[in-house]
């Protein structure tokens, strides 16, 4: 069947396929049996070939890819008197997981429905009609004894398995809260004579039952973004093997392999272009919704989607390496972390039943021996406090906070590494950049030569010569417009790198050296005063110039531009606007750093930093008094983003700093540096204002009950509604557009 | 009527005070151990059993945490500590594996702080 895509045909009928299995093998306990297994299979109609790792486990088979190939497999298995199941069983099971808790939130609204359901008629016969009559409250009995026992058996259960561990949980006070009213009742229907309050019970457990369900279903939606990031990877790559294309499961590609991409597919994992041309849709993983074009040498990253071109690349990072499963590491930690906001609601929650039950007890006492009520007002008041006490909603402010705003920003390629990064990015008064990298594009061309002996092409294959072991980001660009230039370069003897400075070497004889104004007082080089002034106009143009010397004759000047990326005027604007100090930070020269800090509007510029410096700088704006973060790449900046209070780490996409820096950032774009302070903000202000409903609820809900001013059957509503209410105001970030 | 309420107060309270002791006093269950590992096996029913757990230092530690029950409640366990977060399906086991380099009191919780537990370093 052909079908168009972007004005291209393909034909979708495949020939039939080479299916590669995997099974897990249970049984085997000798190599003997993995030779049975093998031979049993062997004989089987379809199986290309079988093979059985004794020591693995394992059994790898190759097939006719049809349906039942799976259960032939498993049965012959069987047969020969071992188990069998398919490797990929834990995706399975994750899928397994799922319909459990899908069951699970269905079996809580069904109880919930039953014990309504029954708590209608016991409202009814007590609260409307008033039926204080023999046969109404034998009625009553029967029907809340059913949501006591049968709907609310977990508390018994989850009391009893506390107990028995010398300990008490929330389910120890529904427990105990819903049998005072029950039993009581019970004695006064079939025993003395009194009030029944069976509608109490009932509807305490229904109500509790309710917020379980609501409760389950919200936290199942505040998840969301980690199950949209599993969903995201491919499960299986189409390799070139003996120039054959086989599809196989992706646990089973190897580094190295080439992988096959056609139009609309899903990369599988990451890796390199080696034949093709094509753009790829990367919003997925970097929030950046227009393609990008690939061609040879690219890097690709797996889970995006090929549009337009078919190419093959060879996988550079598969399984926990690749960027996907790096961005949902960094997601899982975040969102298992706590903010240190949290460790207080964790304090309470440790004291919080005993001193419930405290209150309860004393409750009970005041009203029954000193306010002299009767024995029933003293009951309920002594439920009413049991149950309203539920600090469920205050340890939900928190974690349900922080999992939907860590999860909006991996939607938006903002990945933010835990509570602690979050409350601070929320604090920040300062923001240092970077400059190479960063601020600028980070790929400096060549912009002027200018000669004083010789022609400008020498000087450019000498300077070049001597660059071309260097690290430092220009001595890339003068290599690369020295190749450019079809220069032929020479191998420099005694080569060496003086950090902060510039290198030295060797070239035809001579000392050769390139660096900057230090360099050349370093070794006692005078620079004669026209090339001072052309060096300091070139300088003041935002341009880097390098003196090149030989022995202790200036040669010549280079000068190399770096130009801005087209975000960051606007990034450092928006920063200004919300009042925070924006700083850049270079190993440039003064002028240098001026000319770009003009160009973008900065308040303040740090130039001249040496590599080892760069943290110290930091911590003089800290002794300033104020919270910093710092932006840089990540690799070079290292030491600098460890001492900010946030480091802000540009990921680049492929290449994730994940060791340093509090957030990354996946994009290439500075604006995510106000996305993510916004976001945290947010974030917080949604823990905040839980915690605060929380506590709120709680100081105020306890001395309404003791008072005796609450039924305890709206005491366990309310209690119910806390909870749900915190999960569904921290859902509330998600509707929020990020800025 | 007053004087049996104020003995009953104060009894509540007492039992409060000890409540509260003989939780911070209670001494952990040992590790059971697997070579050079210490071994801990605990149920996740209604609250951890056992809920607090003592190992010694220096040792790798495995805690392998079986869920039997289906409450939304315990279906994650956290040690803040050592920034893990765990899912615990229904039924299966799951081994979560430490190696704490100093002495202390680790709490591990379920999300919202209903199932408590601790690890006791000595």
């Amino acid at each position: 069947m052909p079908f168009q895509f972007k004005g291209r045909s393909f034909n979708m009928t495949e020939e039939k396929k080479i299916d590669k299995k995997q099974y897990n093998i249970t049984g085997m306990h000798c190599a003997s049996c993995a030779l049975t297994i093998e031979n049993n299979l062997g004989r089987l109609k379809g199986v290309k070939s079988a093979n059985v790792n004794f020591a693995t486990q394992k059994a790898t088979v190759e097939y006719d890819g049809d349906d039942g190939g799976d259960q032939k497999i498993i049965q012959t298995v069987k047969e020969a008197g071992y188990e069998a199941s398919r490797a990929e069983a834990e995706d399975e099971a994750a899928d397994h997981n799922q319909k459990i808790r899908e069951q699970e939130i269905k079996k809580e609204r069904n109880l919930f429905i039953l014990s309504l359901v029954l708590s209608i008629p016991i409202l009814t016969l007590s609260m409307i009609l008033r039926d204080q009559s023999n046969a109404s409250k034998v009625i009553q009995s029967l029907l809340a004894g059913i949501v006591q026992f049968y709907a609310g058996w977990r508390f018994y259960r989850g009391m009893y398995y506390a107990a028995k561990n010398k300990t008490a949980n929330m389910d120890t006070l529904i427990a105990v809260g819903t049998s005072a009213a029950y039993f009581y009742s019970l004695a006064t229907t079939y025993i003395m004579a009194g009030e029944v309050f069976y509608e109490t019970a009932a509807l305490l457990i229904t109500f509790v039952i309710l917020g379980k369900w609501l409760e389950a279903r919200v936290k199942g939606k505040a998840g969301e973004a980690i199950k949209k990031l599993l969903g995201l990877q491919a499960k299986t790559a189409r390799i070139i093997k003996e120039g054959k294309e086989i599809d196989i499961p992706i646990k089973e590609v190897e580094i190295d392999d080439i992988v096959m991409v056609r139009p609309g597919e899903k990369i599988p994992v990451d890796g390199k272009l080696v034949e093709g041309y094509s753009s790829v849709d990367e919003s997925m993983i970097s929030g950046e919704s227009i393609p990008v074009e690939k061609k040879p040498g690219d890097f690709v990253v797996g889970a995006t989607i090929n549009k337009t071109g078919s190419f093959k690349f060879k996988t550079t990072k598969i399984g926990k390496d690749t960027v996907l499963a790096q961005i949902i590491k960094v997601v899982e930690d975040a969102q298992a972390s706590k903010a240190p906001i949290q460790k207080f609601a964790d304090a309470i929650s440790a004291y919080f039943v005993p001193t419930v039950v405290a209150i309860a007890l004393i409750t009970f006492i005041v009203w029954y021996f000193f306010v002299l009520s009767s024995f029933v007002a003293a009951l309920l008041a002594f439920t009413a406090v049991l149950v309203i006490a539920c600090p469920c909603a205050l340890g939900l402010a928190t974690p349900t906070a922080i999992i939907v705003g860590t999860g909006k920003g991996a939607e938006n390629g903002i990945l933010i590494k835990g509570g602690e990064a979050l409350e601070i990015a929320n604090k920040i008064q300062a923001v240092v950049f970077d400059k190479t990298g960063t601020l600028t594009k980070g790929e400096p061309e060549v912009t002027d030569l200018i000669s004083y002996s010789g022609s400008k092409q020498d000087l450019l294959k000498l300077a070049a010569s001597l660059e071309k072991n260097s690290e430092h980001p220009l001595a890339e660009s003068i290599v690369n417009q020295a190749k450019k230039d079809k220069l032929e370069l020479i191998d420099p003897t005694g080569f060496e790198a003086v950090a902060g400075h510039g290198v030295k070497g060797k070239v035809f004889g001579k000392n050769i050296f390139a660096g900057n104004e230090k360099m050349m007082a370093k070794f006692n080089i005078l620079i004669p005063g026209e090339i001072k002034e052309n060096k300091d106009k070139l300088e003041n143009e935002g341009k880097t110039v390098m003196i090149i010397a030989a022995d202790k004759n200036i040669l010549g000047l280079v000068a190399v531009a770096d130009t801005l990326k087209e975000n960051s005027k606007e990034a450092i604007q928006r920063l200004q606007k919300m009042k925070i100090k924006t700083i850049m930070m270079t190993g440039d020269n003064k002028r240098t750093a001026q000319a770009i800090a003009k160009q973008v509007g900065l308040e303040q510029i740090l130039a001249e930093v040496l590599p080892e410096d760069k943290a110290n700088e930091i911590k003089k704006l800290q002794q300033q008094g104020l919270k910093v973060a710092m932006v840089g790449d990540g690799i070079n900046d290292a030491p600098a983003l460890a001492q900010a209070e946030l480091g802000i780490a540009m990921g680049q996409g492929t290449d994730i700093a994940i060791e340093t820096g509090g957030i990354i950032l996946i994009k290439d774009d500075l604006r995510d540096v106000v996305k993510s302070i916004n976001l945290s903000r947010q974030t917080l202000n949604k823990i905040k204002q839980n915690m605060f409903w929380a506590l709120f609820y709680n100081s105020v809900g306890i001395p309404i009950a003791a008072f005796g001013l609450l039924r305890a059957e709206f005491a366990g509503l309310a209690m119910a509604l806390s909870s749900v209410s915190v999960v569904a105001n921290s859902l509330l970030l998600k509707r929020r557009k990020l800025k | 009527m007053t004087i049996i309420g104020i003995i009953l107060i104060l009894a509540v309270i007492g039992l409060y005070a000890f409540w509260i002791w003989y939780t911070k006093n209670q001494s952990g269950v040992s590790a059971k151990t697997e070579g050079e590992i210490q071994v801990f096996d605990i149920l996740v029913k209604g609250v951890y059993s056992p809920g607090v757990i003592a190992a010694k230092l220096g040792k790798p530690i495995k805690i392998n945490f079986k869920r039997d029950e289906s409450a939304e409640c315990s279906r994650f366990v956290n040690f803040p500590d050592f920034k893990i977060r765990k899912e615990l399906p229904e039924g299966k086991t799951i081994t979560i594996e430490l190696a704490p380099d100093k002495k202390g009191e680790f709490a591990f919780a379920c999300d919202m702080g209903m199932y408590q537990g601790r690890l006791i370093i000595g």
